[in-house]
């Protein structure tokens, strides 16, 4: 990471490309305008200078460090909405390629995401919202780091010092596998990767999404499929979950999750594309959805010949 | 300016007067009294007098008004509600020719959640 070039999102302002898109998303000539109209220029120019930054980045063959102000997963969320919304518009563009590009590398797991985040109660509340609804978006979170810690020699007292100690191991707690470490001023920590701390990749991303049959007890359908989704902080957000389809001949393409309002879209296999999505069952950091097989999709065969065809299928994806 | 000297024919007021040179006798008759009766009045132009004129032009413009449909335009709140109505109908088009149609992402379908 020595060598990593560090830049900040606000350098990328007057990159041409976020002009190019800037002006490709004007709300100039615009037949309607409804909602936040300033916080949608805003969410346009900051997408915009996130996809410059990623053009740069993605150019270069050593690490490139963007240094984002605030939320980071709303930012990285218009940007795949950006991106959908293209995709749904057909437009054959170069900006339109150069977004989904984007998009699918978050969506893989290739991009990183270190959170800083001072010792303090409410900080570290939003920054776990913040890491479930990243981790849901497929952004690869690295680690969490907590500074500056109060320090003895700044005359800091004991029971502050214990308590930021202390709000660092409940946090690490909320997150379970993602490293939280803290730091005095003038430290940065080395995170370790995934591979390092023994967690194995599973399918495209680095979210943990698993597809398995339906018990028949559980719900009485004729073999139905359930995916399970586990999102580290999921038990403090905010939490809705719906389907939404990109292509017309089926009945769902993405699982669409909501955290405190950020939305993260989360890709459906070739099985699950063919059925329909019943409800959702949120417990703790696990959301369970079931599907059942929508006949219209399956003219080959038998809604229980279809369903079995598919029934140990266990596979990631994101 | 002289009186003797031919008037411009918009200044007969007498619709049927056609051209330059072509203004009735009764016309002329009827601009010389005028002539003799605004003559010393401030602001009077070849016998007619600025009020006039521009009681003549509200006059045009209060029948164009009427004409055009304007006035029950007024009342019109969209104009895609409104196909007979020239006005709305030239609005309807204009913004069909200015503004694409938005490209609207397909709604999401949100499921009922259980918690255990």
């Amino acid at each position: 990471m020595s060598t990593a070039h560090v830049v900040d999102l606000g350098d990328f302002s007057d990159h041409p490309l976020a002009r190019e898109f800037s002006e490709s998303f004007s709300v100039t000539g615009a037949s309607r305008v409804s909602g936040d109209l300033a916080g949608a220029i805003a969410s346009v120019r900051r997408t915009a200078m996130l996809l410059a930054a990623f053009d740069v980045a993605n150019t270069r063959v050593d690490p490139t460090v963007v240094v984002v102000d605030g939320s980071v997963p709303e930012l990285v969320s218009d940007a795949c909405s950006f991106s959908a919304l293209l995709q749904v518009s057909a437009a054959e563009t170069p900006l339109a390629q150069r977004a989904k590009t984007m998009s699918d590398a978050v969506a893989g797991g290739d991009v990183e995401w270190i959170v800083v985040t001072p010792p303090e109660r409410a900080a570290m509340d939003s920054v776990t919202v913040q890491v479930a609804q990243g981790c849901a978006l497929g952004l690869s979170v690295a680690g969490v780091l907590v500074a500056p810690m109060p320090r003895k020699r700044d005359g800091w007292p004991r029971k502050i010092r214990q308590s930021a100690r202390g709000l660092v191991d409940q946090l690490q707690d909320r997150l379970f596998d993602i490293p939280v470490q803290r730091s005095r001023a003038g430290k940065v920590p080395v995170f370790a990767s995934r591979e390092a701390r023994g967690i194995e990749p599973r399918g495209a991303g680095p979210l943990s999404v698993t597809i398995s049959p339906e018990s028949a007890s559980s719900s009485g359908s004729d073999g139905g499929h359930v995916l399970s989704v586990t999102i580290p902080g999921l038990q403090y957000c905010d939490v809705e979950v719906g389907v939404w389809s990109q292509d017309p001949s089926y009945p769902s393409t993405h699982i669409v999750v909501r955290l405190d309002g950020v939305i993260a879209r989360i890709e459906l296999d070739s099985t699950l594309r063919r059925c329909v999505a019943v409800e959702a069952v949120v417990a703790g950091d696990s959301i369970a959805v079931s599907f059942r097989i929508d006949p219209g999709q399956w003219p080959e065969r038998g809604l229980s010949s279809g369903a079995s065809d598919q029934g140990d299928e266990s596979e990631g994806e994101a | 300016m002289d009186d003797s000297d031919e008037r411009p024919w918009w200044l007969s007021r007498d619709g049927d007067a056609g051209g330059p040179g072509e203004t009735s006798d009764a016309a002329d008759h009827e601009s010389n009294a005028q002539d003799r009766s605004a003559g010393s009045t401030p602001g009077s132009t070849q016998g007619w007098d600025l009020t006039s004129m521009l009681g003549m032009l509200g006059s045009l413009a209060g029948q164009w008004w009427e004409s055009s449909g304007a006035g029950a335009h007024a009342g019109h709140d969209d104009p895609a509600d409104h196909p007979d109505c020239v006005i709305c109908m030239g609005l309807t088009r204009l913004s069909a020719s200015t503004a694409p149609e938005p490209v609207v992402l397909p709604a999401v379908r949100w499921l009922p959640i259980r918690r255990p």
